[in-house]
């Protein structure tokens, strides 16, 4: 044997270029210099504790010939718990996990029955700490199976995905004082005041979170949160029914090294946007450089306006470089046929570089694109359309006004009227020095070489252009000027 | 130019830009300043060093991983396998040189050609028994036939993974 393989870091690097655990195994069988390094790496990222458990010499036979995969029945149902003996057993390993994932699912599919066999673990003592160097742990378990949580809470934990808020969540603090991204979805709507106390009192016993994912908190603890400097992220993903921030005398500090605060909602409606615009008035972000609003259900554009409005009048607006709102429903529910004014809002974000719109039908015409551009001289990524339900009223001469003014543009997503065509390349000398990506969904046109010629002679770096595939209404007629895209840049 | 010598006494002239995909030699240089003084390489042998040198010749002017390169690009990184062409030409080797070049491009801190080393070797241990593994590298098994059982039962749920 060469003696590069007893060299340790060696045996790291070559053995962590293999990802798949059977290639680790075999290696862990091979001889006693590879077992460790093997193990660590074969360990470090696990599954549920079926594992583990498997190590235990009277359930082996039970988890790998015993009831079928998934029968509704667990082989663990009826059980007994491990023995003092046993638990050695299945802690035998667990020292090596770094990554742990406790999920119902098979694939991306949740299971009715999920079965985690944590009562097998009730004989061990309250204050074990079955993963002594875990990292990660998330954590997809919902009541009663979830009050095992304290098991697997760590010193070394950084990052912990949970899926309710229960009593231990309050342990989190005392036992994990690494904690650096906590991420809690509550997908109980509304929440309970007492889950808002219990989370917000959680919170405030952190002090290195770099990163927080969790429905909005009481003002207590968003004050806690402004004074913490190692905050980079923070994303509320639910509210409570009340108007959780009225109350009270709001003193919040600057949060100072903030960069990224994302509101990813459920359904966004008037106490929401409420409680977070009366959060923005009060804090103050200098730090801030990317903003997201995404609504997954239930999307009310007049609620999303206030929350815009709000920061189109914070200070935050003029270092904002990347915002995101997006709906996941196609239009607004309160949608009654008029394209949404919603452009016009982002005009006082002079530093945007990336500004993507993706809420309904808006309103642009070759004036207002025109105004915007002129408005954010350093955009890169433009995405101004969601639905084709709208008629569409940037002409080609329109758009390369416009584009004269953004020269950094590389994305552009817009509907266009291409079927009137009011410009000549060959008199127009204008070439884009940047655009890539043009994506002009189901935007109308009618003479496919007029179009291709324009977008050959003045956009130099497009070499096809997206549209709504198969769907669009116009969709052939955007293939054939790709087609002529082509056989122009094959006669060059 | 920066003088190199190996550990059987051999001399090589080597172009500083090119000798500083070291990160050791680059650190070398930077704590010596401006000398003549020959770097003594003792792990490393002449024909092992011309290989390095090869190589480091041929990637001149790439960009070198940063020290805080983040976790995602080296994750990414590991994930894969894949050499390209004109590495996987170079790195074809006997085993010996192989795992030479390995142990150099370890203690000079070349970290691209550690990794090219690494995952040529990887590849050559995908899909392989351990037996077959043992023979690839001539490994004794130091396993009683218990403890080799007692691991694959350990690991059963690893097998279709």
């Amino acid at each position: 044997m060469h003696r590069a393989l007893l060299v340790s870091e060696v045996l790291q690097e070559i053995f962590s270029h293999l990802t798949k655990k059977k290639f680790l195994a075999a290696l862990a069988r091979t001889s006693k210099s590879f077992y460790d390094t093997a193990m660590d790496l074969l360990w470090a990222e696990i599954y549920n504790i079926d594992p583990l458990l498997g190590c235990v010499k009277r359930l082996h036979p039970m988890i790998y010939y015993g009831r079928p995969k998934y029968s509704s029945r667990s082989w663990s149902d009826g059980v007994e718990p491990l023995s003092k003996y046993e638990a050695r057993q299945f802690l035998r390993h667990a020292a090596r996990v770094r990554t742990l994932s406790i999920h119902g699912y098979h694939g991306t599919v949740p299971l009715l029955t999920p079965h985690y066999h944590f009562h097998l673990l009730s004989s061990l003592p309250i204050e074990t700490c079955v993963f002594p160097r875990l990292l990660s742990l998330n954590w997809i378990v919902r009541h009663p199976d979830d009050k095992y949580l304290h098991l697997f809470l760590s010193p070394t934990l950084r990052h912990c995905h949970l899926l309710t808020i229960h009593c231990d969540l309050k342990s989190i603090a005392r036992r994990c004082a690494a904690l650096e991204s906590l991420s809690i979805v509550h997908s109980e709507v509304p929440m309970a005041a007492h889950d808002i106390s219990v989370l917000s009192d959680t919170v405030r016993s952190c002090n290195r979170l770099v990163k927080l994912c969790c429905p909005l908190l009481d003002s207590a603890a968003l004050e806690y949160l402004s004074k913490l400097p190692t905050l980079v992220t923070m994303t509320i993903n639910g509210f409570g029914t009340d108007n959780l921030l009225g109350r009270d005398n709001l003193n919040f500090a600057p949060f100072l090294n903030l960069a990224a605060l994302y509101l990813s909602l459920s359904t966004l409606h008037f106490v929401t946007a409420t409680n977070f615009t009366t959060f923005i008035q009060h804090s103050e972000f200098p730090s801030l450089r990317e903003f997201k609003l995404q609504v997954l259900h239930d999307s009310y554009w007049a609620q999303a306006e206030r929350i815009i409005g709000a920061l189109s009048q914070h200070k935050a607006c003029q270092i904002l470089e990347h915002v995101e709102i997006s709906f996941c429903d196609p239009e607004p529910l309160e949608y009654l046929g008029n394209p949404l004014p919603v452009i016009r809002q982002f005009l006082p974000f002079m530093q945007l570089r990336c500004l993507q719109l993706d809420v309904g039908p808006l309103y642009l015409d070759n004036d207002l694109l025109l105004e915007a551009m002129s408005s954010w001289p350093h955009i890169e990524y433009l995405h101004l359309e969601k639905s084709d339900y709208c008629e569409p009223a940037v002409t080609f001469r329109g758009l390369f006004a416009a584009l004269r003014l953004c020269p950094h543009l590389h994305t552009l997503r817009i509907l266009m009227d291409a079927l009137f065509i009011d410009i000549d390349p060959k008199v127009e000398s204008f070439q884009h020095p940047s655009l890539q990506n043009l994506h002009l969904s189901d935007s109308w046109i009618r003479d496919a070489e007029a179009v291709a010629l324009i977008i050959f002679s003045m956009l130099p770096h497009v070499s096809e252009v997206t549209y709504s595939g198969y769907t669009g209404r116009n969709s052939l007629a955007w293939g054939e000027v790709n087609r002529r895209l082509r056989s122009f840049a094959q006669a060059v | 130019m920066v003088l190199l010598v190996t550990s059987d006494n051999v001399q090589f002239q080597v172009d500083k830009e090119v000798v500083e995909r070291s990160v050791l030699i680059k650190n070398m240089l930077e704590d010596v300043g401006e000398s003549d003084q020959s770097i003594p390489l003792a792990n490393v042998s002449s024909s092992v060093l011309k290989k390095v040198i090869e190589y480091c010749e041929h990637h001149r002017g790439e960009p070198l991983p940063s020290a805080d390169a983040d976790q995602n690009q080296d994750e990414t990184r590991k994930r894969t396998t894949d050499i390209s062409e004109w590495d996987q030409k170079f790195i074809t080797v006997d085993q010996e040189m192989l795992f030479e070049i390995i142990l150099a491009a370890n203690y000079l801190d070349i970290k691209s050609l550690l990794d090219v080393g690494c995952k040529t070797v990887a590849n050559m241990i995908k899909g392989k028994t351990p037996e077959e593994i043992r023979r690839l590298f001539n490994i004794v098994n130091d396993f009683t036939p218990e403890e080799e059982a007692q691991i694959k039962k350990e690991n059963e749920w690893a097998e279709d993974r």
